[in-house]
């Protein structure tokens, strides 16, 4: 249990006159048994920032407190935390048992007190018929619970996830998903988890941290993410299928691109700006008819471009004027390719953002 | 591999069974000179219809085994009396030692040279591995000599050792004699050692290593927990190959001491073959140390075997 704080932490590399910089400074208070999840696309320093925590990787700059030290200067193993590898890191040449009792053992802890604790934890992640079988007889998703119990056997002050489902199948990911939100919930112990998949973050999270580039692009739960994000990158990483963007002009409130007009945006400047729309804001009609509330909605024609079925949602691909927009609509609409359709966009479920920096533009 | 294998072995345990000799019958030849004929008796190969000479074998069961393993007690053989009588277990005694003595040294070696380059810098490690794969390049034969010279009577290290007072004549007894062998085939052996367990390490899964580290081990238990178990396969792999070619180590001996003070069990086949004159018995000998091959494979392999199945 413990609050864990970045302070301007970064990390640049120095090879052969190359600086590669692999984390900006950087400064995340992370409260006591809050989970937090570091989410971004390969390479944007979420897996630099939790080594970072876990004493794996100095920093370059920056200080990091576990509670109420700081542990710049300590060792790994002294830094009281435990940690889950995508590709499990257990041992392979011990038994289930071993591994989970493998931290406790090193760390000196009595023989008498390490049996109940294994036991304790294998309980936690339904392992206990398993105990005797060396990890190599173990699926995919069995052997990433004992990375899990191996974790908590010894009750550390804070868990690092570094992408703990992304070598599992689709099935199983939800089913772990759901064992390690559980088990957060009973252990209220601080998580820091690392994932590019926007689902996880979005289910796990207490609060979101997506990075992208190297820095912080957003803070905040995943309801601020997904209703409020601060910038294009943000606003297309989060959401699926993505977020459309279309680059147009804003002109007292009005947006306009290749004779798409939609009025009613009080923004308060006017240039080159980027509409962001969900899909599922997106209202798709047959273009002869008229049931969209056209007081609400801005009509536009389009033509459809694929339609996709995913079973509890159909996804409706337009051609706008060579432009691709994507809309969520019921599961039981169907269209051709080719068919002509009317889309509605309102100004209120849009965003804005700035054509140049790509950051919001917020009323 | 049944053909290129069985056969030949069937073939020699069947001809180590027989004795074979020419038959042979006593001529008088004439020979005519300028001064006059001589009648001469001579021996000559009895010939068959064709003009062939005729062989006529005698299958005369495990006699051979029983010169060869000194168990012939038929003291009317000569032959028998004038080898030590049970040379091929003297031998096999050797082949013993050496692999006993060279096979650790040869792992630890091994095993900390690849641990050593690990850490070196990329650059660095090329030129390592590539001077210390040199022993291993050179023809046996090559080395060995190389080896004798280092160390004859005013080689190069017997003369640095005068210099400290050391006298050692490495040639001329059989104690150094059969350290300048393990020596060198330590020498020659590392290097495989190294590399297979120097690749090895490159396999070493950082994520249980670091999971290690995260966990509490210190550098030596990491050692200990992680790399080691999972060189394991790989120190049976070089004990395997190291035991096979211990079994046959043959050229220092015929280089160094010519057999003078120790002979290996591969060596000692050449020999017969060499000396006797009979392929009989040379079978015989063959035989034997492919039985003692046997002897000290077999458990290696059904090792390998077990592991193997237990991967599947």
């Amino acid at each position: 249990m413990a609050r864990v704080q970045l302070n301007e932490v970064s990390r640049v590399w120095n090879s052969a006159g190359i600086r590669t910089v692999g984390l900006k400074p950087l400064s995340l208070d992370i409260a006591d048994g809050e989970f937090i999840v570091l989410l971004g696309p390969s390479g944007c320093g979420k897996t630099t920032t939790m080594r970072i925590v876990a004493g794996l990787e100095e920093s370059s700059a920056g200080e990091v407190w576990i509670g109420d030290r700081c542990v710049n200067s300590l060792e790994p193993k002294d830094r009281d935390v435990a940690m889950v590898f995508q590709s499990y890191g257990l041992y392979p040449n011990m038994t289930v048992r071993e591994n989970i009792a493998f931290p406790l053992k090193i760390r000196g802890t009595p023989r008498a007190d390490i049996e109940p604790a294994v036991a304790r934890a294998a309980a936690m992640v339904e392992l206990n018929d398993l105990l005797d079988r060396k990890p190599k007889a173990l699926s995919g998703g069995q052997r990433q619970r004992v990375a899990l119990a191996r974790a908590i056997v010894r009750k550390p002050a804070v868990f690092l996830m570094d992408e703990p489902l992304s070598n599992l199948d689709a099935k199983l990911r939800v089913s772990m998903r759901s064992h390690i939100k559980h088990l957060h919930h009973t252990l209220k112990t601080t998580t820091i988890y690392v994932t590019h998949d926007q689902i996880e973050a979005m289910t796990l999270a207490d609060r979101v941290v997506v990075m992208s580039k190297a820095e912080i692009q957003q803070i905040g739960t995943p309801q601020q993410i997904y209703n409020d994000p601060a910038n294009t990158f943000v606003a297309s990483f989060v959401g699926s299928p993505a977020m459309n963007l279309i680059e147009g002009e804003l002109l007292a409130g009005v947006f306009r691109c290749n004779g798409i007009e939609i009025a009613g945006f009080d923004a308060v400047r006017d240039g080159r700006v980027l509409l962001g729309v969900r899909p599922e804001d997106v209202a798709v009609q047959a273009a002869a008819t008229r049931d969209v509330d056209s007081q609400r909605y801005v009509l536009v024609n389009a033509d459809v471009f694929t339609c996709e079925l995913t079973g509890d949602a159909t996804l409706v691909v337009c051609d706008v004027r060579g432009q691709r927009i994507t809309a969520k609509a019921d599961k039981n609409v169907r269209y051709e390719i080719g068919d002509k359709v009317g889309l509605g966009f309102s100004a209120i479920h849009s965003f804005l953002f700035d054509a140049v920096t790509q950051d919001r533009i917020r009323k | 591999m049944l053909l290129l294998m069985a056969v030949p072995l069937a073939m020699t345990f069947y001809f180590s069974l027989q004795q074979c000799a020419l038959d042979l019958e006593l001529v008088t030849v004439t020979q005519t000179g300028p001064f006059g004929s001589q009648a001469v008796v001579t021996q000559r190969a009895r010939q068959d219809a064709n003009g062939k000479p005729i062989e006529r074998c005698e299958f005369i069961g495990f006699r051979h085994y029983e010169r060869i393993l000194g168990l012939d007690n038929d003291t009317t053989t000569s032959a028998a009396k004038n080898e030590a009588p049970n040379e091929f277990f003297a031998a096999l005694k050797f082949t013993l030692t050496y692999i006993i003595s060279t096979a650790p040294l040869v792992l630890a070696i091994g095993l900390l040279l690849a641990l050593g380059v690990q850490r070196l810098s990329t650059r660095w490690r090329a030129v390592f591995i590539t001077s210390a794969l040199l022993p291993f390049i050179v023809t046996p034969v090559v080395a060995a000599l190389s080896i004798k010279w280092l160390f004859r009577d005013n080689g190069l290290i017997p003369f640095l050792l005068s210099k400290i007072g050391v006298q050692v004549f490495w040639m001329a007894e059989a104690w150094s004699a059969q350290l300048l062998i393990v020596l060198y085939g330590v020498w020659h052996s590392v290097p495989f050692a190294f590399i297979v367990l120097f690749a090895g390490l490159q396999s070493v899964p950082q994520d249980s290593l670091e999971a290690a580290t995260i966990d509490g081990a210190s550098k030596w238990q990491r050692f200990i927990y992680v790399t080691l178990p999972h060189l394991a396969p790989l120190v049976v792999f070089v004990l395997l190959i190291h035991v096979m070619d211990a079994y046959r180590v043959f050229e220092p001996i015929v280089v160094l001491t010519q057999g003078a003070f120790t002979t290996s069990v591969q060596y000692l086949t050449y020999f017969v073959l060499l000396q006797e004159n009979n392929p009989f018995k040379a079978s015989a000998a063959s035989v034997l140390t492919m039985a003692g091959i046997a002897v000290l494979l077999v458990p290696l392999l059904i090792k390998t075997y077990r592991e193997q199945r237990g991967i599947a």
